[in-house]
Parts: structure tokens; C-alpha cells; sequence
């Protein structure tokens, strides 16, 4: 099968399978809100990629093709200073997610739970932009346990050693930022 | 295996992101643009760049719009469980790029060439006439240097 046809393919199984995968690839790096935003765009470009014919299952799957897309929506926003840094994520307890704690509310201790979740997780995510970019890139496509190594080298257009090296040296400098953390 | 350690140990950090999930009417909403756009492109239309391309998230507001506004907007959405897709606006580029800034200095030589070379050469061409004349004058004194000091 050459070039696929946008009519060939079910969108809404599509948004079903990769949109969660595409949300979880941003959040570790934007918050919530700017996560669904980003997801968003990275549909649209890609079901515009497969109208334009430029998708060929020969060269990749539909997913490869999301993060690469996923990828490049990413740097794009950061190139154009529209997000964040960790200072300015502070703001994502009043905005985002309003129909998340909504779900929540209906449990008080699932509430906790919830509310202690995203704690953790912004003071991970402070560590993590604290990464060189092409670091935090690495660690946001390994999110995904879906994508193997050499289609995350492939994603990054970077031999798979060298994506090897970038995981090691993620792991050394988080390790030294967590004890930096714990030490204040 | 040493790999296999720094994997694991990455790992433990990536499973607190992976925990996150996407709300139902966010998924709804995904469906809903990429629908959008999907009838947009079978009816030929090209997209404005305000429907959905690149790319200034609704949380940091456009230039045009108030920060405040744009997120009571999203809360209004949010709160409302309205699957409108949420409008990604354009970014304008508010720096200089290199090539602007060339054309706007080479449009500014001209119109300075135009509006003062004229006075410009006036100015400049009795000084000629001047050396001229001392040059006349006195020739044997007429260096370069005497020129330019008796200038």
C-alpha cells in the first residue's frame, strides 16, 4: 500500500489510540492545558499530512508519524517563547483541567490522591526543563512505551547510540538536580 | 545491562507522567477538530491561520487578546463541557527578522540618498573648487596635505 488516503482511516479510533499518547508526550514538558492545545494541533497537522498524501506506511506508522509531527509542534512553541518555564507553570492550578477535577470531586479521597499526584508530577516537571532541550526531547518520546529505541532515534533523526548517551546523561543530571532539591 | 539500569531508573521517573490522561471531553473535543478539519480539506478550503495553525496556545493569549480573557474563555469551556474545539490562535512575530531589517536599512539609504545626496554634493564640491584654487595659487604648495588643512 503506497501513500494512504485520508478515507482509509478511522480518525475517531486514531484520536482514540494516539491522543492520550500525544497528551502524555507534552505533559511532561507543558502543562495541562497547553499539553491539549498541543495535542490538538498535532491531530490537525496530521490528518492535513495524510490528506496532502504524505503519509506512506512503507516509511513509518501513523504513529511515528504523530510524534515526529508531535516533535516539531513542540520545538515550534518553545521557539516562539509562548512556553514556560517552570516559574510560569505555577499558574496551571487555576486553569487547567477544570473537567478532570470535576471527574474527581465526585470522590473526596480520590480527590487527594489526585490533587498529591500533580504535586509530584509539577516538581518533576520543573526538574525535567531543568534538562538540555534535546534531553527533555529524548525523555518525552521515551514516555511513550509504544515507541521503540530506533524509532525514537528515527523520531529525532539521531543514531540510536547517541539517543543511548542522551538517556544516560538524563538519568546522571536528574540524579544531581534530585539531590540538589533534597539538600534546600 | 548498564543500560538496562539507566532505563529502568527513567523509567520509574516517566511512569508519574504516565499516570496523566486526558479528559473525555478533551478527547471529544480532539475528534471534533480533527473533523473540522477534515471537512475543510475535502471542500478545498485552506485553513485560516486563526482556525488552527501555528501556532499561540489559548493560555498565553495571543497579542491581541488579554490574558485574563483568554483564560476565562478556556475555563468557560472547560466548566461548560463545550466539545468546540478551542480556537488556536496565530502568533504574530513580533521581533525583526535579519531580511526585514536589511530592507528597511537599504529603503532608508535610498530615501537619505534621495532627500539629502543632492545639499550633500553642494557641500562637498566648493570644497573641490577650493583646492582648486589653492592649487592655482600656489602650486608648489598644493599637496594633499595642504588641501586637507586648509580645509
Amino acid at each position: 500500500m503506497t501513500p494512504q488516503d485520508s478515507a482509509q482511516i478511522d480518525w475517531n479510533q486514531v484520536v482514540d489510540e494516539l491522543g492520550p499518547r500525544l497528551f502524555r508526550y507534552f505533559v511532561m514538558r507543558f502543562s495541562d492545558q497547553d499539553s491539549d492545545d498541543l495535542t490538538q494541533e498535532t491531530l490537525i497537522r496530521l490528518v492535513r499530512k495524510v490528506e496532502e498524501h504524505k503519509f506512506d506506511p512503507l516509511k513509518g506508522n501513523l504513529a511515528m508519524l504523530a510524534f515526529g509531527i508531535a516533535h516539531f509542534v513542540a520545538l515550534e512553541s518553545q521557539r516562539f517563547d509562548i512556553l514556560r518555564t517552570a516559574d510560569s507553570l505555577e499558574d496551571h492550578w487555576e486553569s487547567h483541567s477544570q473537567d478532570l477535577i470535576q471527574d474527581q470531586l465526585q470522590d473526596p479521597f480520590n480527590l487527594l490522591d489526585y490533587l498529591q499526584s500533580q504535586a509530584e508530577i509539577q516538581q518533576l516537571r520543573t526538574s525535567i526543563l531543568k534538562l538540555a532541550p534535546i534531553e527533555q526531547q529524548v525523555l518525552s518520546l521515551m514516555i511513550d512505551q509504544e515507541l521503540s529505541l530506533l524509532e525514537i532515534s528515527a523520531v529525532l533523526e539521531l543514531p540510536e547510540g547517541t539517543v543511548k548517551s542522551h538517556i544516560h546523561r538524563c538519568k546522571a543530571k536528574l540524579l544531581r538536580i534530585f539531590e540538589q532539591e533534597a539538600s534546600l | 545491562m548498564n543500560d538496562q539500569n539507566n532505563f529502568d531508573d527513567i523509567q520509574l521517573i516517566l511512569n508519574q507522567f504516565r499516570k496523566k490522561n486526558p479528559s473525555t471531553t478533551q478527547v471529544a473535543r480532539w475528534k471534533r477538530a480533527v473533523f473540522l478539519t477534515q471537512q475543510n480539506n475535502s471542500r478545498g478550503d485552506i485553513p485560516s491561520a486563526s482556525s488552527h495553525a501555528p501556532l499561540q496556545l489559548s493560555s498565553k493569549a495571543s497579542p491581541n487578546v488579554p490574558s485574563h480573557e483568554s483564560s476565562h474563555q478556556s475555563s468557560q469551556t472547560s466548566s461548560s463541557g463545550s466539545l468546540e474545539p478551542r480556537v488556536i490562535m496565530a502568533k504574530s512575530n513580533q521581533g525583526f527578522s535579519w531580511s526585514q531589517l536589511v530592507a528597511a536599512s537599504v529603503v532608508g539609504f535610498t530615501i537619505g540618498a534621495l532627500l539629502f545626496g543632492h545639499s550633500i554634493f553642494l557641500q562637498t564640491n566648493p570644497s573641490e573648487n577650493d583646492s582648486a584654487e589653492i592649487a592655482l595659487q600656489s602650486p608648489g604648495d598644493a599637496t594633499f596635505e595642504h588641501i586637507i588643512t586648509k580645509n
